[in-house]
C-alpha cells in the first residue's frame, strides 16, 4: 500500500498530510493571535483612562479642596499662568485684602502656609511663584488674585499626587461641580494668555 | 425608665438642633474682602436723577461732544444721543470692534477699533489710519481741537496724532525715567482732555493721575494707592476718567466698582456711585456734560447723576 498502513483507526503521516496539519495549525494560530490583539484594543484603548481635574472658569475658591481631598496635603494645588500675571507689586494673591504697608511680613500675607513667595525684578514688578511642597490648595490666593487681579492663580489637581479615587472626595463635595473627569491625555485645564488675554505688560527680562 | 426618657428626648432634641446645621460649617479658608465695598453715606454727593436706554447692542464705551450729545459704541456700532437722551443718530465703520472712542470739538468722532482708528464725520467713516501695529490695543482716545491722544494699554505708550493720522509723538518723552513709565496690568488706559488746559492719562498700575501739557510735558501727577474709600485699590485703577467744568477729576474703578471725584491737586472730595449702586465688578466708563452732571455707561443705559442737596463737597 505504499507505506500507508490501515491499523484501526490510525494511519501513519506522510508528507503531504503533515504539510496540510502544519498550515492549518498556523493559520488558526494567527487568527487567534488577531482576536486577542483586537480583544486587548477593546479592553483598554476603546476605553480611554480618566483622571480628575478642576475646571478653573467653574470653581469658586470654596476651601474645600483643602479639607476634603483623601491626602494631607491635598492633591489640589495652586498654579500660576504666568502669562497672564501682571507682576503687581500689590498683589492680592499674595497680600491680606486691607494690608497697609507691602512688605512680605507674615501677617501681611494671604496664605496661611507661606506657599506664594515673591521676589522683586524690578519697578514696579514682582514675580510670584508657588512653592507645592508647602501649598494646601484652600485656594485663599485664587480667590484674592481672582476678585481684585488678572485671575493668574487658580487651582488644578496635581496628577503626580492625586491616586485617582473611583470616587474623588471634592469632587463630590464641589459646590460648584468643577470637578470632573478628564481623558488621560489632556490631564489639565490651563489658563493661558491666548484665552485670557491681556497686555503683554511686565518686565522686559521676564516678557513670555 | 425615666432617666431614660429623659434622655431620649435629649438626644431627640439635640438631633433636631444640630443636623439641619451639620452640612453648614465655616469655610476656614474664606476670603473676607466685604469691608472693603463699604461705603460711608456721608461722602456720597450725588444721586441718580436718569437712566437713558442705549441703542447699541453691546454699548462698552462714552464719549461727550461739545454741543452736549452723547457718543456710545460698542461691538460694530455706535449711537449719538441728545442731551435727553433721545437717540439722534446711529452709525457703523468699517474693521474690528470698538475698544475705545471721543469726539473732537468739531465734532468729529474717533473710534478705536482693533489696533487702527477710524475717523468719522458725521454719521459716515470719513478715514482709517494705519495700523499701530500687531500687538496694539487701544483702550482710551481723546480729542482737542487739531490733536488726538491714543492710549495703547499693550505697548504701554499714549501716542500723539494730528487730526491726519500723522504721528508727532509719544507718551513717555524720550529720557522719561524709569519711575516715570505708565505699567498697565490690564487693558484699561484712559485720558481724558482738561478744560484748563493739557490732557490727565491715568497711569493705572502705579494708582496715578498725571496732567500733561499738550506738548507731553508733564504739569503735575498725584497717586493714591491703597484700600480705603479715598484711594485706589486693586491692581490697577483708575479705570476710566473725566474732567468736570470745574477742573475736577471723575474716577471710575473696576473690582471694587465707583465712581469718585478728586480734586486736580489729588484731594478726595466725594463719592458719586458707591459699589452697592454699581453691581458686577467691572469699570464703567464716565463722562461728564456741561452742566456737570456725571454720566455712567452701565449696561445698556447711560446713568445720569446730579449733585445732591447736602451732599458730600
Amino acid at each position: 500500500m505504499n507505506g500507508i498502513e490501515k491499523n484501526g483507526n490510525t494511519a501513519p503521516l506522510d508528507r503531504r498530510g503533515f504539510l496540510s496539519w502544519l498550515a492549518r495549525g498556523t493559520a488558526a494560530l494567527a487568527v487567534l493571535a488577531l482576536a486577542g490583539r483586537a480583544a486587548r484594543r477593546t479592553s483598554a484603548g476603546g476605553a480611554t483612562r480618566l483622571v480628575w481635574q478642576i475646571d478653573p472658569a467653574k470653581c469658586t475658591q470654596c476651601g474645600r479642596c483643602a479639607t476634603m481631598c483623601v491626602l494631607e496635603p491635598s492633591a489640589t494645588k495652586c498654579v500660576h499662568a504666568f502669562g497672564m500675571c501682571g507682576y503687581c507689586k500689590r498683589c492680592f494673591g499674595f497680600f491680606q485684602p486691607d494690608a497697609a504697608a507691602l512688605d512680605e511680613s507674615g501677617e501681611k500675607q494671604l496664605c496661611p502656609t507661606g506657599a506664594l513667595q515673591r521676589t522683586f525684578v524690578e519697578d514696579p514688578y514682582f514675580e510670584y511663584k508657588v512653592d507645592e511642597d508647602k501649598c494646601i490648595g484652600c485656594a485663599l490666593c485664587v480667590k484674592g488674585c481672582g476678585s481684585f487681579g488678572n485671575g493668574s492663580l487658580f487651582l488644578q489637581i496635581r496628577h503626580d499626587r492625586c491616586v485617582n479615587c473611583n470616587e474623588c472626595r471634592i469632587a463630590a463635595n464641589c459646590p460648584s461641580g468643577a470637578i470632573s473627569r478628564m481623558p488621560i491625555d489632556t490631564p489639565y485645564m490651563l489658563k493661558d494668555a491666548e484665552r485670557n488675554p491681556v497686555p503683554a505688560n511686565r518686565p522686559a527680562r521676564v516678557r513670555i | 425608665m425615666r432617666a431614660d426618657t429623659i434622655g431620649m428626648i435629649r438626644a431627640l432634641l439635640v438631633g433636631v438642633l444640630v443636623v439641619p446645621f451639620a452640612g453648614c460649617e465655616e469655610n476656614v479658608f474664606s476670603y473676607r474682602s466685604d469691608p472693603l465695598f463699604a461705603v460711608d453715606s456721608n461722602l456720597i454727593s450725588h444721586v441718580e436723577v436718569a437712566a437713558w436706554p442705549v441703542p447699541v447692542p453691546m454699548p462698552a464705551f462714552l464719549a461727550m461732544r461739545p454741543d452736549g450729545c452723547m457718543i456710545v459704541a460698542g461691538g460694530r456700532m455706535g449711537a449719538i444721543l441728545c442731551t435727553n437722551g433721545a437717540v439722534q443718530a446711529r452709525f457703523d465703520w468699517p474693521g474690528g470692534a470698538a475698544t475705545a472712542v471721543a469726539a473732537a470739538p468739531d465734532g468729529r468722532i474717533f473710534v478705536a477699533a482693533g489696533n487702527r482708528v477710524v475717523v468719522g464725520a458725521g454719521t459716515k467713516s470719513a478715514a482709517i489710519w494705519d495700523s499701530l501695529g500687531e500687538q496694539a490695543q487701544i483702550t482710551g482716545i481723546a480729542a482737542d481741537s487739531n490733536q488726538v491722544w491714543i492710549c495703547d494699554a499693550a505697548q504701554r505708550v499714549v501716542w500723539r496724532f494730528d487730526f491726519d493720522g500723522r504721528l508727532l509723538g509719544q507718551l513717555p518723552l524720550p529720557g522719561t525715567p524709569r519711575e516715570m513709565s505708565f505699567v498697565v496690568p490690564s487693558p484699561s488706559f484712559a485720558v481724558a482732555m482738561a478744560p484748563e488746559g493739557g490732557f490727565w492719562v491715568v497711569n493705572p498700575g502705579r494708582f496715578q493721575l498725571q496732567h500733561h501739557a499738550l506738548d507731553g510735558q508733564l504739569l503735575a501727577k498725584w497717586s493714591k494707592p491703597g484700600m480705603t474709600v479715598p484711594a485706589f485699590s486693586g491692581c490697577c485703577n483708575p479705570a476710566f476718567v473725566a474732567v468736570l467744568p470745574n477742573g475736577d477729576l471723575v474716577t471710575s474703578e473696576k473690582k471694587i466698582p465707583r465712581v469718585k471725584i478728586y480734586a486736580p491737586d489729588g484731594t478726595f472730595r466725594s463719592v458719586v456711585a458707591p459699589p452697592l449702586a454699581l453691581p458686577g465688578d467691572e469699570g464703567r466708563p464716565v463722562a461728564v456734560d456741561r452742566a456737570g452732571r456725571v454720566l455712567v455707561l452701565d449696561g445698556k443705559k447711560i446713568r445720569v447723576f446730579e449733585r445732591r442737596e447736602g451732599g458730600a463737597r
